[in-house]
């Protein structure tokens, strides 16, 4: 006679995979309330006229039509939003690279320094801006006061026209810590002996830079250019804060303007047509970036 | 990383395995969701319930959290034992109120909230403020016995949606030091747009090429973006047809008087740049050029003229009686704002939001507010270590029944200066036009389009008549959408 043990309901490894799920599942209903839900709300508003106050009503793509024929500040908002892509990313990466040349010297007091340059980085981004303000105030300001004193009328900077764009990546620079650390460590990943054999071959200093640094750095290089480019295209507490999109809206960043749709002027479903835009603009340019990315970026693992 | 042998992996196993933990950890975790689930969601929820009788009804209220508000808060929770006020920062709410929008349209609004006039109309005509015309005419409370100009401003299509709280106008300052160096009459101030450019550049005065002291500059205060009214209003500009579906910010008064601005800047304000690099340093400062002694007349508000008392080297005058341009010569000009209490439309709590209502524009709060005020100003002034006793001017009240309290008990014992500023302040409301009235149902829209017109032709990135066609265009728009959604 034997005796039949009940088969288990569930296997051992179900068991373990149902409980895994469970621990998934209260992330889960966040990620789905709170990130997936808004996204496609938003997709769906794009296509609505909503005031927020009033029931939504459906437009089709008149918010995208109007967006691309009608909207004078679509296109001065995303050319000043380009300009400060195109200035600060190429910007930022070459000081974060220079910092932490700098900062990868075996000198007394080294992990004082790289302190100081990495503490702007954790600055409250409103905090820093407003400290900025009295930095480029034009008629005391610690920058024009400098240059007045070697004989250079500074420039009216957030006043300006001309300078208010660059006197906010002026700013985003001084933040380029958090980067910075980032090449560093990079940096100190490059292996010694390649320097080694460079030198060996009669490779100079610069020619060491240019062959071993940069190409190990690459990866590096690559994940800054590619997070600086989305930060980028998203500014706005600068702005906001700052020059609330002036003077004569010079400043009035892609981003600015969308929440100025939304939220000053209640037209939330043209506002979110913008998100989209910007949505898909962004990840193009992240797939461009990352199809360029074979022709410079160099992965040891894939050459081995 | 911790090691075991192998006795004490046993124990470990024996103690609690590793999927039993998982397990009993999931258990844990799910029936806490769920419970949490189950739970009212405190306060929220409790405000839709009836509240029992003998339990105090705790109310909402957006409001400015400082001392004076949390003084006057608790001397309202003092009178009202029935009724604890949760006090919340209503946030930006001059020029637009995003955080209150989204609370009422999310249904989380507060019971009451403080709100400007700058755009009430638009969002009264959106249906974010409760109606309370029906409360009003329960409780006789006479629209008469509060400024006319405010009510105005709190009516649309014939319904009152708030309870006015003060009210402000603009009014010219002079420096009466600086009048009387340059030969003027200290006790005149310029009565026309002429008179200002006759005085302006006598009361420059310079280093070299760089002027120190100016006599007069348009974009006064630093960092107020909606100057261009004043000026167009002055020039007899009004920003909307009657029927409120016209915007009139291209018409020839307006671009006369952002001509008169960047003229003004040109000639007798060295140019833009010298002008407004001076004017920027002061942006953000808690003191401004007037203050200082660098410019000798201004435009500015009337509840500057208590803060101006701060500065003892400041012998100052004013008026409420705006300078116009020729064309004008006689007429009194000038635009009044303030702020306001609503109740939020979709509230149960109307009638302990309504107490507040009625308390809020009363004297008694009047007397609350003034011996909190008092009291602070007393602190500020020894602080400063000013001579003299406090010379305290607290924003004028809209109630009559208050504003005759605050007369006899604060006004009426200001310095003679002060005191005479206050009834020439008080006299400029009655001709006053409110800003609710100006702004129209495109309200937001308005007050860029100000800034944008501003900005764009002191800068000279355009003409004053091209920077004002491009914000009447856009003003149009949004006046035509918002026409057309109301009928909708």
């Amino acid at each position: 006679m034997t005796n039949a043990q009940p088969k288990p309901r569930l296997t051992n490894a179900a068991r373990e995979a149902l409980t895994c799920y469970l621990f998934l599942l209260p992330w889960g209903i966040g990620f789905l309330a709170f990130v997936i839900g808004p996204v496609a709300a938003s997709f769906v508003l794009g296509f609505m006229d909503y005031e927020i106050v009033t029931p939504a009503r459906w437009v089709g793509l008149a918010n995208y039509i109007e967006l691309f024929t009608d909207d004078q500040r679509f296109g001065m908002s995303m050319g000043n939003t380009l300009y400060y892509v195109l200035v600060f990313v190429p910007l930022h990466i070459i000081v974060a690279l220079l910092l932490a040349l700098l900062l990868n010297q075996k000198a007394r007091g080294i992990a004082v320094y790289r302190t100081l340059f990495y503490v702007p980085s954790i600055v409250p981004i409103v905090a820093g801006a407003i400290l900025w303000v009295w930095i480029l105030q034009p008629e005391w300001g610690l920058i024009n006061s400098t240059l007045r004193s070697v004989g250079i009328e500074g420039p009216l900077w957030l006043a300006s026209l001309t300078w208010s764009k660059p006197a906010l990546i002026l700013m985003a620079l001084w933040g380029s810590g958090a980067a910075m650390i980032i090449v560093l460590a990079g940096l100190q990943g490059v292996p010694q002996h390649l320097y080694e054999a460079a030198e060996i071959d009669g490779a100079n200093r610069w020619q060491r830079f240019q062959h071993v640094t940069i190409p190990m750095l690459s990866p590096t290089l690559f994940f800054i250019l590619v997070l600086s480019v989305i930060a980028s295209f998203q500014v706005f507490t600068t702005a906001y804060v700052m020059t609330g999109g002036g003077p004569a809206e010079s400043t009035l960043f892609y981003m600015l303007y969308l929440y100025r749709r939304a939220f000053v002027l209640l037209d939330m479903g043209y506002a979110a047509s913008m998100a989209w835009i910007l949505f898909v603009a962004v990840l193009a340019l992240t797939l461009v970036n990352f199809k360029l990315a074979s022709r410079w970026v160099y992965y040891e693992a894939e050459q081995s | 990383m911790a090691r075991f042998t192998s006795d004490e992996k046993t124990v470990v196993h024996q103690g609690v395995s590793r999927r039993s933990f998982l397990k009993s950890t999931a258990a844990v975790t799910g029936l806490a969701l769920a419970a949490s689930a189950c739970v009212p969601a405190g306060p929220e929820a409790a405000s839709d319930m009836a509240a029992p009788s003998d339990e105090p009804v705790d109310i909402q209220i957006w409001w400015r959290i400082n001392p004076t508000t949390e003084g006057v808060i608790q001397v309202f929770q003092e009178q009202h034992p029935d009724i604890t006020v949760s006090l919340g920062d209503l946030g930006e709410a001059v020029y637009g109120t995003p955080k209150y929008v989204t609370a009422v349209a999310a249904g989380k609004g507060p019971d009451v909230s403080y709100q400007n006039r700058h755009t009430f109309r638009q969002f009264a005509s959106r249906n974010l403020y409760r109606p309370i015309e029906d409360l009003l005419e329960r409780d006789n409370l006479e629209k008469g016995n509060f400024m006319a100009g405010p009510i105005a401003d709190l009516t649309w299509q014939g319904t009152l949606y708030g309870l006015p709280h003060t009210a402000g106008t603009r009014y010219f300052f002079w420096n009466r030091t600086h009048f009387e160096e340059a030969g003027l009459d200290p006790d005149v101030g310029p009565e026309t747009w002429d008179d200002i450019m006759e005085m302006a550049p006598q009361l420059n005065k310079t280093e070299g090429d760089r002027i120190v002291r100016y006599g007069f500059l348009p974009h006064f205060p630093p960092g107020l973006s909606d100057q261009l009214l004043i000026y167009a209003m002055e020039n007899g500009g009004v920003s909307q047809s009657e029927d409120g579906r016209t915007n009139m910010l291209n018409t020839e008064p307006w671009v006369e008087a952002l001509e008169w601005c960047v003229n003004m800047i040109d000639e007798f304000g060295g140019g833009n740049a010298a002008a407004s690099s001076f004017m920027e340093g002061f942006a953000g400062q808690p003191v401004d050029p007037f203050a200082q002694g660098q410019v000798s007349m201004c435009s500015y508000g009337n509840w500057m003229i208590g803060r101006y008392a701060k500065f003892p080297d400041l012998d100052y005058d004013g008026t409420g009686l705006m300078p116009v341009s020729a064309s004008q010569e006689g007429a009194q000009v000038n635009w009044s704002c303030g702020w306001t209490f609503v109740i939020d439309p979709n509230t149960e709590l109307v009638e302990e939001g309504w107490e507040f209502l009625k308390w809020v524009i009363s004297e008694k709060y009047v007397r609350a507010a003034g011996t909190v005020g008092l009291a602070l100003e007393k602190e500020e002034w020894a602080r400063q270590q000013l001579p003299g006793e406090p010379i305290f001017a607290p924003t004028p009240p809209v109630y009559q029944p208050a504003m005759q309290f605050m007369l006899d008990e604060y006004y009426s014992v200001l310095p003679e200066r002060q005191k005479i500023m206050m009834e020439r302040y008080l006299e400029s409301e009655t001709f006053s036009v409110g800003c609710g009235q100006i702004a129209g149902l495109a309200a937001a829209e308005l007050w860029i389009g100000f800034k944008n017109a501003w900005e764009s032709a002191l800068t000279k990135k355009l003409t004053p008549r091209e920077a004002l066609e491009a914000s009447h265009a856009d003003v149009q728009k949004a006046l035509d959408a918002a026409w057309e959604n109301l009928e909708a």
